[in-house]
């Protein structure tokens, strides 16, 4: 038994020694190796031709044979957006036919050596944009028909009412307001326009018309104005001092604005979505601030727990100006123009829920009258508009100059800062029913570079609200 | 010392032995579920809360297959459980139905009588899978979905104004429930349903705005408005 166990116990070690012994024949042959060279970002207008002609370097000049495809997807999953195949060639050349979304896309380019099978991939990232891919929305009225025109940012390019000419359609009435706003899953980019006839929604994009807005007012022109909050998860719009709101969490393409929010309120035309999860509003019957949660319809006044620089609570003033400052995460800054009982103008300022700035505006000509203002992102500068006239106030110096002057019988009726430049200052103005569009560039001190405008965009109606669109 | 070895790879031959992947194997059942946002083993009903008055309705109550799909209809039959104080043939019917051939659910059609009783009265009805059923009672649990199988199901019949099951997930905009408020509810907007299968996120926000601004329009000329409990209403 005992020489039988011996036995056993060599004949495993000697199976294990046999299964461990390394007798295997592997004929190694030098891979000819790929470098794809090209550059890696592309950005294309939809529906324009895409080309790539990567230069492809081999380690080996072998002659072998190679297949190419071209794949293409979004660098985040979309709903109803899926990976695709656009070319087999080496060099792409093709049409671009997926729609523009904020993501961007992929486009995967693979080599593969037709004898052996080894492929070669290389990532590129394709930005897909619109032709109405940023600029301006100018809600006028012509000829008593409200019209939504765009002026493209770069060449200033101008379509004429695209959403009525895409939809063949006409919008009735007077032009009242535009916002842009995109869905919660970032998959939809939407431009609403209200009109004191009807509202509408197109697509950013294309101006096809994406959903219907319904509401139980009746937009009223020069006393309105409508936006989304932060995530776009609510829409507001305030119409000649009363506040009213529409969901969006169920993302649905329809949006219904509710009846008037309750509350004994006059708001001032802003919404200021200064803080992440609460909407700002001022209102001018009891001069104070009142806020909205996220996903609530509940309006309330603010508590205010400090009076320095001033109390949101209670400000004992009117307001007659309002402008977005700079814009952080969290906490965005907001500038307003406040009006005492004896016409006196002040600057006030917060940032997201705090009080911090509170100035009287000293040295500054013709700032009882002015009625559109714009904040400087870049320097501590406010533009204001009296008239046909465009000041400078500058914040640490107290003291304002003017900058220009329009032709006698112009009004501007509203001023922006560009938001993707900083340093663009857009002026829109009136000459009895016509509409006009200035770009103002602005130098590092703030002033207007070559002391005049750089754009001037003539050719609207009677302008009523411009809106910035952004890039996807 | 042979049989040893022989022994070994006998073991090591059986030990690689593939299994055959298990399957269920048993009787097909049936049961009552909800969706993981209705997620409550009772059904409340008020011919109250209709639009109109009716003699008789049907509450479709979905069950479905726990088993394999047959290519052939089954016989499902229900039984009141003891507890139940709604009486058969007078407040309710149950109709012996059929799940199709090859199909996973179906609505079960509980019909209901709006019976002088239910003026003043809240008959309850505890539906269970009848033994003689072709398919047996299935197994309660929580399903991956989050949907829920249960092995019996409450149902509430009256013609009073009760609170409806889906109170629970409109609570937050609508406040706590009351028969003076519901009924307010149904006057104003003229709708008698509420929950989150008639009226999405958005639509409950808008409608509460709308009670509001109707029960502020009440208030200013018929003062507070007192439920059944002398609590003053608010949305």
């Amino acid at each position: 038994m005992k020489t039988q166990s011996y036995l056993f116990l060599i004949l495993v070690l000697v199976t294990s020694l046999w299964s461990c012994q390394k007798k295997q024949d592997f004929n190694y042959t030098e891979l000819n190796e790929l470098t794809i060279n090209s550059d890696t970002a592309f950005s294309v207008i939809q529906f324009d031709v895409l080309k790539i002609d990567p230069e492809i370097i081999q380690s080996k000049a072998t002659g072998e044979n190679f297949t190419y495809q071209w794949k293409i997807f979004p660098t985040l999953a979309v709903e109803g957006i899926n990976p695709q195949v656009i070319s087999t060639s080496k060099a792409l050349q093709q049409a671009i036919s997926l729609p523009p979304i904020k993501q961007g896309y992929y486009l995967e380019y693979k080599v593969t050596n037709s004898i052996n099978g080894v492929s070669k991939l290389k990532l590129f990232t394709v930005q897909v944009t619109s032709v109405f891919k940023d600029g301006w929305l100018i809600g006028n009225t012509a000829d008593g028909k409200a019209q939504l025109d765009f002026i493209r940012s770069g060449d200033y390019r101008v379509f004429d009412n695209p959403g009525a000419s895409v939809n063949q359609t006409t919008f009735l009435g007077n032009s009242a307001g535009s916002y842009t706003f995109s869905s919660l899953d970032g998959s939809r980019f939407d431009i609403a326009y209200f009109t004191d006839k009807g509202n509408y929604k197109f697509n950013t994009n294309d101006f096809t018309i994406s959903g219907n807005i319904n509401t139980s007012f009746t937009p009223t022109k020069d006393k309105f104005i409508a936006s989304p909050s932060k995530f776009n998860a609510d829409m507001y719009a305030i119409n000649d001092g009363n506040l009213y709101a529409a969901s969006t969490l169920d993302d649905a393409l329809d949006i219904f604005y509710s009846e008037r929010l309750m509350g004994d309120y006059v708001l001032f035309p802003k919404i200021i979505t200064s803080t992440l999860f609460t909407t700002y509003f001022y209102d001018n019957k009891y001069q104070r601030f009142m806020s909205l949660g996220l996903a609530s319809f509940d309006l309330a006044p603010v508590f205010s727990t400090t009076t320095n620089p001033f109390s949101m609570a209670n400000t004992g003033m009117q307001m007659v100006g309002a402008m977005d400052g700079v814009k952080n995460l969290g906490a965005e800054d907001y500038f307003f123009v406040m009006q005492n009982s004896n016409g006196e103008r002040y600057l006030y300022g917060i940032s997201g829920a705090t009080p911090t700035f509170a100035q009287k505006i000293l040295n500054s000509p013709n700032i009882a009258n002015a009625k559109s203002f714009a904040s400087s992102l870049i320097l501590r500068h406010m533009y204001y508009a009296a008239g046909n006239e465009i000041y400078l106030y500058d914040i640490l110096a107290n003291s304002s100059k003017l900058l220009y002057t329009l032709p006698t019988g112009t009004t501007i009726k509203e001023l922006q800062i560009q938001p993707n430049d900083n340093r663009t200052l857009v002026a829109a103005a009136n000459k009895g029913t016509t509409g006009e569009m200035y770009f103002f560039k602005i130098d590092n001190q703030g002033n207007f570079v070559n002391q005049s405008y750089a754009q001037k965009v003539e050719g609207f109606g009677e302008i009523s609200s411009i809106t910035y669109r952004r890039l996807n | 010392m042979k049989n040893l070895i022989l022994f070994f790879l006998l073991a090591f031959t059986l030990g690689c032995k593939k299994d055959d992947i298990i399957t269920y194997q048993g009787t097909d059942g049936i049961s009552f579920y909800t969706n993981y946002f209705t997620n409550i083993d009772s059904v409340n009903y008020s011919f109250a809360l209709q639009p109109q008055v009716k003699e008789r309705d049907t509450i479709f109550i979905p069950m479905r297959l726990e088993g394999k799909p047959a290519a052939v209809d089954r016989n499902i039959k229900l039984r009141a459980l003891p507890g139940s104080t709604a009486r058969a043939g007078i407040d309710y019917s149950l109709a012996d139905i059929k799940l199709p051939a090859n199909q996973l659910k179906v609505n079960y059609p509980l019909v209901i009588y709006n019976t002088p009783e239910m003026s003043t009265t809240n008959f309850k009805l505890i539906l269970a899978v009848d033994p003689s059923s072709e398919l047996v009672a299935g197994a309660p649990g929580l399903a991956t979905d989050q949907s829920r199988n249960f092995a019996q199901m409450k149902v509430q019949i009256t013609n009073l104004l009760i609170r409806p099951a889906y109170w629970d997930f409109i609570e937050y905009a609508f406040g706590s429930f009351s028969v003076t408020k519901i009924q307010f509810m149904i006057r104003v907007t003229g709708l008698n349903n509420f929950g989150p299968d008639a009226l999405n996120f958005a639509a409950t926000l808008n409608m509460q705005v709308q009670l509001r601004n109707a029960l502020a329009e009440y208030e200013r000329v018929n003062g507070p408005l007192i439920d059944e409990t002398g609590n003053q209403v608010s949305f």
